[in-house]
């Protein structure tokens, strides 16, 4: 045995094949604007073992942004986001939380999504080839992407009806909430596609389209082909009768719809039709979060503007003249913090220049 | 434990935002990249010299030992504190180029990649480059002497040390400035391997050289591991950059095949070069593929690590030229006598191996280690570049060592423990 046995007691970390060679820390976001070490990929998977009543703990395992970027640059393939929000779903048991995640999960219970809100529901008469599930945020929040949508939807003549009973569920399985919400929404949308037998599910969130595309496979899957509007858009090109006016726009990849879910090509697709792309110099599969991923933003905002400062630097040295996402969720982070910069999401650019 | 007294000194001096204590997480900065753990009581982030000599007045004035950690991606322990004060130098990255000089100076803190990209712009570059060149601190990396690739023909880190600013155990700054490529004494020398145990590092002058306007790749494969030593012969006398060995093992995760090889680096256009690697079978690897190839060889211990949910060790062993093929051919004996998986890499331009381990267990993997470690020592070999730190059992002139530590540090503050003492 080498060096002194009290340095050589066994560690969890090591059933996870972690080698602790640190290459993810100079990667994350929150380890970029904090540089603590236990706001790192590394300092998580070595606190992972871990539920306790601790605040610099808690604070560990809660600002992780999910934003995956970490399982990029990962040699040994650990799936860090995974492992943390399944302990994250072990403080939530124990009810050990950020106060304010306390909140948004009581509104997830009382309201049954996470804004609290009283938010409309909309409901498919008859047969669709098309659904679309605007989610809680373009509906509560953003409703000019809910709106833009449906305005391009029927300006490519798409039969197409809108569904809206339940929040997908995303937020609450991001933060360590039950499956219960995610699972009585997937019984919803099975029944309105058979319902409506239409081929296919159309969603504007990335949170959503990793939700419903990914997780409730575990409940079954639901038997539509699940898009997201970057998808959708860009496979219907030749139905988008567009003004192109050469402007210069730079895209910001949400950490859910690239890597998370792998689409990087079609949101350029669409932007391409219209404008001249410029790049970030972080993009497609290695983006930097907007700061807002994770529910970070809900109970570490100072985490939150932190990031997004980063972010939005990174933008302000494109020269672009737009910045355009395609996450309700970045899209509302980033418009908080432009600082002078215009955000857009993609489906408001597009359905503005719509021709008439 | 620590005197309550003495951490809210120390809090007075670094402010309630950079001191960690009474919390769990200090348990992420009692490890490091070496498969061991301590205990940090507590840890704190200074911004400048001058915090870092008020914190060591403190610690040596309480009589508590205190850590320096740049990383933490030291495969020796290193940076593995035994009760201790861990000081994590990380805020302290400024770098600064003088051009004209060819010199850089960086806080301790500072990562070497991004180093290297300030010296880019300015066409200079550091030869000696680790695995760890992304995630590594220039404080870490002098403590420990480290080299990398290009060994033989630029030497480890120390040829580069130009000067250096450091505060010693009692809390006097020292700032040893030389600006030059030739520097006198060694007074600055003594911090490089020092492995924070006589200073903590806060500044580093590097010397830097102009970047190579052509660089070359070569990838030689080998018939069998006996033929090792004569191909390394003759490789060697075209006097090479770097020349790295990847055994079949490596090889396969890396996604080159079943062979073994050895690659080397050639800056410049050495028409001789070429002709003996072209002799010995050699190909080149362009653009791309190269670049992948030395990134890839970067990370290869932790790509190891991912064949399954198995314990990895890092090894470090520089081993006599004359005992090359032997040993690797007896770390394969080590392999099947215990069941541990073991790669074999590492930089064959100064026989510096990296065999790496993966097992089942913790325990297994550090038997392979102590059983790698008994052949080593057998052979002649020491450690090479990763530190001594908690494998002390390598260290000759412990006696010059001990003299040093007293002289400096009578109090044994700082980082105790490592090199056996």
């Amino acid at each position: 045995m080498l060096g002194s046995e009290e340095y050589t007691k066994s560690r969890e970390i090591w059933s996870l094949n972690c080698a602790k060679c640190g290459k993810c820390i100079q990667i994350c976001p929150t380890y970029k604007v904090t540089r603590w070490e236990h706001l790192s990929p590394r300092g998580r998977l070595i606190l992972s073992p871990y539920v306790e009543d601790d605040r610099e703990l808690v604070k560990s395992i809660f600002s992780c942004l999910t934003c995956g970027i970490c399982e990029q640059v990962c040699p040994s393939n650990v799936e860090i986001t995974e492992i943390i929000e399944k302990k994250r779903g072990e403080y939530a048991k124990q009810t050990i939380l950020p106060e304010r995640h306390v909140r948004l999960l009581n509104n997830m219970v009382e309201k049954g999504n996470p804004y609290g809100d009283d938010i409309e529901t909309m409901e498919i008469d008859g047969e669709v080839d098309v659904i679309y599930y605007p989610g809680c945020t373009s509906l509560a929040r953003e409703r000019e992407i809910f709106e833009s949508t449906v305005k391009i939807l029927k300006s490519m003549g798409v039969s197409f009806g809108i569904e809206f009973m339940y929040c997908c569920g995303s937020t609450s399985l991001r933060i360590g909430g039950d499956l219960s919400y995610a699972e009585r929404n997937y019984r919803r949308l099975r029944e309105v596609v058979e319902r409506t037998k239409a081929k296919t599910l159309l969603v504007n969130c990335p949170g959503c389209y990793r939700t419903v595309k990914k997780d409730y496979e575990k409940f079954g899957g639901l038997g539509v082909r699940i898009m997201h509007i970057t998808e959708f858009l860009s496979e219907n090109a030749e139905m988008l009768r567009l003004r192109k006016d050469g402007i210069r726009v730079s895209f910001h990849d949400s950490c859910h719809l690239a890597r998370h879910m792998g689409i990087v090509k079609e949101p350029r697709r669409v932007l391409s039709m219209v404008s001249e792309i410029v790049e970030p110099e972080q993009h497609g599969m290695e983006s930097f979060c907007c700061g807002g991923g994770g529910g970070v933003r809900v109970s570490y905002r100072e985490l939150t503007r932190e990031v997004r400062k980063v972010r939005i630097e990174q933008f302000r040295r494109t020269n672009a003249d737009v910045v355009v996402t395609s996450c309700p969720y970045c899209y509302r982070n980033l418009k908080n913090g432009a600082d002078g910069l215009i955000i857009k999401d993609l489906t408001s650019f597009i359905a503005e220049r719509l021709e008439e | 434990m620590v005197p309550e007294k003495f951490i809210d000194r120390l809090e007075d001096v670094v402010g309630s935002d950079d001191l960690i204590y009474n919390s769990r997480v200090t348990e992420v900065y009692s490890t490091d990249a070496s498969p061991y753990s301590g205990r940090a009581v507590a840890v704190v982030r200074p911004e400048n010299p001058e915090e870092v000599s008020e914190i060591l007045k403190l610690a040596n004035h309480h009589s508590v030992p205190v850590v320096p950690r740049g990383a933490g991606s030291g495969t020796s322990g290193g940076a593995v504190p035994r009760n201790a004060v861990v000081i994590d130098m990380k805020k302290m990255d400024g770098i600064e180029v003088y051009q004209d000089d060819m010199i850089v100076f960086s806080e301790a803190g500072a990562i070497l990649h991004d180093i290297k990209r300030s010296l880019c712009k300015f066409d200079l570059f550091i030869p000696p480059e680790p695995g760890s060149l992304r995630i590594a601190t220039a404080g870490g990396f002098v403590a420990n002497n480290g080299s990398g690739k290009r060994g033989l023909k630029y030497g480890s880190v120390r040829n580069f040390v130009a000067g250096i600013n450091a505060v010693l155990p009692d809390g006097k700054i020292v700032r040893i400035t030389y600006r030059t490529h030739r520097s006198p004494g060694i007074n600055h020398q003594v911090f490089v391997g020092s492995e924070g145990a006589l200073g903590v590092i806060t500044g580093i002058y590097l010397r830097a050289i102009p970047i190579p306007e052509e660089k070359k790749t070569y990838l030689i494969p080998l018939k069998n591991t006996t033929e090792i030593e004569k191909s390394l012969k003759r490789i060697l006398k075209v006097l090479p950059d770097a020349v790295e060995y990847i055994d079949s093992k490596s090889s396969s995760a890396l996604g080159y095949g079943e062979e073994e090889f050895i690659a080397v680096e050639v800056f410049g256009d050495d028409r001789y070069a070429e002709r003996v690697i072209d002799s010995l079978g050699g190909i080149s690897i362009e653009s791309q593929e190269e670049k992948r190839f030395w990134e890839r060889r970067e990370t290869l211990g932790a790509e190891i690590a991912k064949k399954g949910s198995r314990v990895y060790a890092g090894e470090d062993f520089a081993v006599p030229f004359s005992r090359l093929s032997d040993f690797i051919e007896k770390i394969k004996d080590v392999e099947r006598e215990t069941g541990s998986e073991i790669f074999v890499y590492g930089h064959l331009d100064t026989c510096n191996l990296h065999p790496a381990i993966v097992s089942e267990s913790f325990e297994d993997s550090m038997r392979a280690a102590g059983r790698l470690a008994d052949t080593a020592l057998k052979m002649g070999a020491t450690v090479g570049e990763h530190g001594v730190a908690l494998r002390w059992e390598f260290l000759k002139g412990l006696d010059v060592y001990r003299r040093l530590k007293y002289c400096l540090d009578q109090k044994n503050i700082l980082n105790p423990g490592k090199f056996g003492l």
